[in-house]
């Protein structure tokens, strides 16, 4: 196992590199930069050039390429362009928040993706099972956009219930405590809510086809005909091998959350990282945006060697091979 | 798939009242748009703006009220949907032949040729694409919207149908039929093309619906947070970026409800149509 751990590893080494160039390159035919927006009236003629010079935007791309890498592989990503602090801080500022929501996210997502999933399965080709699917197909439909803003016109704005847009009310952040923590839940619900219920349809309905299909299979059978409770077959056998793939999907489901965020981030304004992205792209602030990119691709990577590794766990069958 | 041309995918969809009404819905609404946008819309009419008319709420005058620019919201709509079908047709069709051939090309040839490319587009692939899209966009100012398609078909349009082609010609590739169309000599672009694609076109058409999805909503996204079409041309997107500011949202929903509701019917029929092809597709769920 921990052979295809490190083969994984040494193949996504190549992998980033050649994605940090890319972005690198991309980044010097970026129109403008950051600089210009920090010019001021009555500044002397030579400033932006001295201040790029300071910036090292003057030199040619492979030679910020190299000190680019020297920085980062010292634990440096270099200095925001357009915050004037550290990249590390600006995103860890930011960070936060996203963690915060995809980690409620995943949690409102098995919540109620796994109860359905399950009814939808016993009840097969019955009336629960027709509205699940029903329930399914819908929210399979609507892109992630559209569902957050009504969302926000129905529960925010129509019914009030909930607030519409950043992660905490500015009385309860100074409070502190409890109140802190109640606001923030609270914040969450709406754009954690939307994101359950999208990303759970493929799930629930994976779940559903999971447990038609070991339903029968010989030793589902074999457990009725020697009468075990159908109770009893449902937890201790069939469940337990239908919840297996969920389980091995978790951590891919976590990162896909995770950087399926910057719509859900957008919509309901919350200070997390993929709205950071969008700022810094529009902003020509490239050290957070290269910073972002290749944090993305590595979580991806990561996530995706996390899945195989569970699915390996948890299956025998697969660990052999 | 011992079958699988249109014909099953038609018969499919024709034994499932909801894919056929949602056909029929879609391609309705498609013609109007097109019809209404094209033929009877003045464009550089519609898209003056007017500053005694702006913002104002659904009257006799202005059924469904007018932008912040003051123009009809009807009309605009119409161009919002005509432009936005438009990116989606072109990034689809585009991104399909050149994905299919890709595809075909490596499932085909197999052995180093898939191994080296397959390389390549596990490396892509794991580029996060929107975050790409949004970093060639900001480099690249797009005049139309063409030019803007372009550049999502390059950066990821082509990849679904490649994943999906290849492993459907692989399992081709291995019949019987293939080896004996070799054994007669015939050149292996025309295998390709005239003996394996129309054994793939139930599974094509079925992931030409989810693609079709896929790219409207990437289309919608990208505009909505500000790195889609120019901010001058309508489109559904922009039309949803006007919920952004949280008066708009809650006090003029004229302005971007319809095109919400707009964006949910055809996503719904849209994907009507792609679950019976779908069961066209997969030999042991087809109803006919």
């Amino acid at each position: 196992m921990w052979k295809t751990v490190v083969r994984r590893l040494l193949i996504a080494i190549p992998q980033l590199i050649g994605l940090s160039v890319m972005v690198f390159v991309l980044a010097q035919f970026m129109p403008g930069d950051a600089l210009r927006g920090q010019l001021e009236p009555g500044m002397p003629p030579g400033e932006i050039n001295r201040m790029r010079e300071e910036a090292g935007l003057n030199d040619p791309w492979y030679v910020q390429y190299s000190r680019w890498v020297g920085n980062v592989l010292r634990g440096d990503l270099g200095r925001s362009l357009q915050h004037r602090v550290p990249v590390t801080k600006v995103i860890g500022d930011n960070m936060m928040n996203t963690v915060r929501l995809s980690i409620m996210t995943t949690i409102l997502l098995y919540a109620i993706a796994i109860p359905l999933g399950i009814i939808a399965g016993r009840k097969h080709n019955r009336l629960p099972d027709k509205i699940i699917m029903f329930y399914i197909f819908i929210f399979f439909s609507i892109p992630t956009i559209v569902m957050g803003l009504l969302m926000i016109f129905i529960f925010a704005f129509h019914y009030g219930w909930f607030p519409a847009m950043n992660s905490v009310s500015v009385i309860a952040a100074f409070q502190g405590g409890w109140a802190e923590f109640w606001s923030r839940l609270h914040h969450l619900v709406l754009p954690s809510m939307t994101g359950a219920i999208l990303g759970g349809t493929a799930t629930i309905y994976y779940l559903r086809n999971q447990i038609i299909d070991v339903q029968s299979s010989d030793f589902v059978t074999t457990a009725r005909s020697k009468g075990t409770p159908e109770r009893r077959v449902y937890t201790r056998h069939i469940l337990r091998n239908a919840i297996l793939p969920i389980a091995g999907g978790m951590g891919a489901s976590i990162a896909f959350v995770f950087t399926g965020s910057i719509f859900i981030e957008t919509v309901f304004s919350i200070n997390g990282m993929g709205q950071l992205f969008v700022n810094s792209v529009s902003g020509r602030d490239w050290p957070v945006a290269n910073a972002l990119i290749m944090f993305y691709a590595f979580v991806g990577v990561m996530a995706g060697l996390l899945a195989d590794l569970t699915i390996m766990l948890v299956d025998p069958r697969i660990r052999i091979k | 798939m011992e079958k699988g041309g249109l014909g099953v995918v038609w018969k499919e969809i024709r034994n499932d009242k909801l894919a056929l009404f949602g056909l029929f819905l879609f391609i309705g609404i498609v013609a109007t748009v097109y019809f209404w946008g094209y033929y009877i819309i003045d464009e550089t009419q519609a898209m003056r703006l007017s500053m005694f008319t702006m913002n104002q709420r659904p009257s006799p005058d202005f059924r469904l009220g007018t932008d912040p620019m003051g123009r009809c919201m009807i009309q605009q709509l119409v161009l919002a949907a005509r432009n936005s079908l438009n990116i989606s047709f072109v990034v689809t069709i585009g991104g399909a032949s050149i994905g299919i051939f890709i595809g075909l090309f490596i499932g085909f040839y197999g052995g180093h040729v898939e191994n080296v490319a397959m390389r390549l587009i596990a490396f892509w692939g794991m580029i996060p694409g929107l975050m790409l899209i949004i970093l060639f966009r900001s480099i690249i100012t797009f005049k139309t919207w063409l030019g803007f398609s372009g550049m999502i078909i390059l950066v990821g349009g082509w990849l679904t149908m490649t994943g999906l082609v290849r492993v459907m010609t692989l399992q081709q590739g291995r019949l019987d039929y293939v080896a004996a169309s070799k054994t007669l000599g015939t050149p292996n672009i025309v295998i390709m093309i005239r003996e394996v694609l129309p054994n793939l076109v139930s599974i094509i058409t079925s992931g030409l619906t989810l693609v079709l999805a896929g790219n409207m909503g990437l289309e919608i996204g990208l505009t909505f947070l500000g790195f889609g079409l120019p901010p001058g041309v309508p489109s559904l997107g922009q039309h949803l970026a006007y919920a952004r500011s949280s008066g708009t949202m809650q006090q003029r929903p004229w302005q971007w409800l319809p095109a919400a509701l707009l964006i949910l019917i055809l996503m719904l029929c849209i994907n009507f149509v792609g679950q019976a092809i779908n069961r066209a597709a997969d030999a042991r769920k087809r109803s006919v």
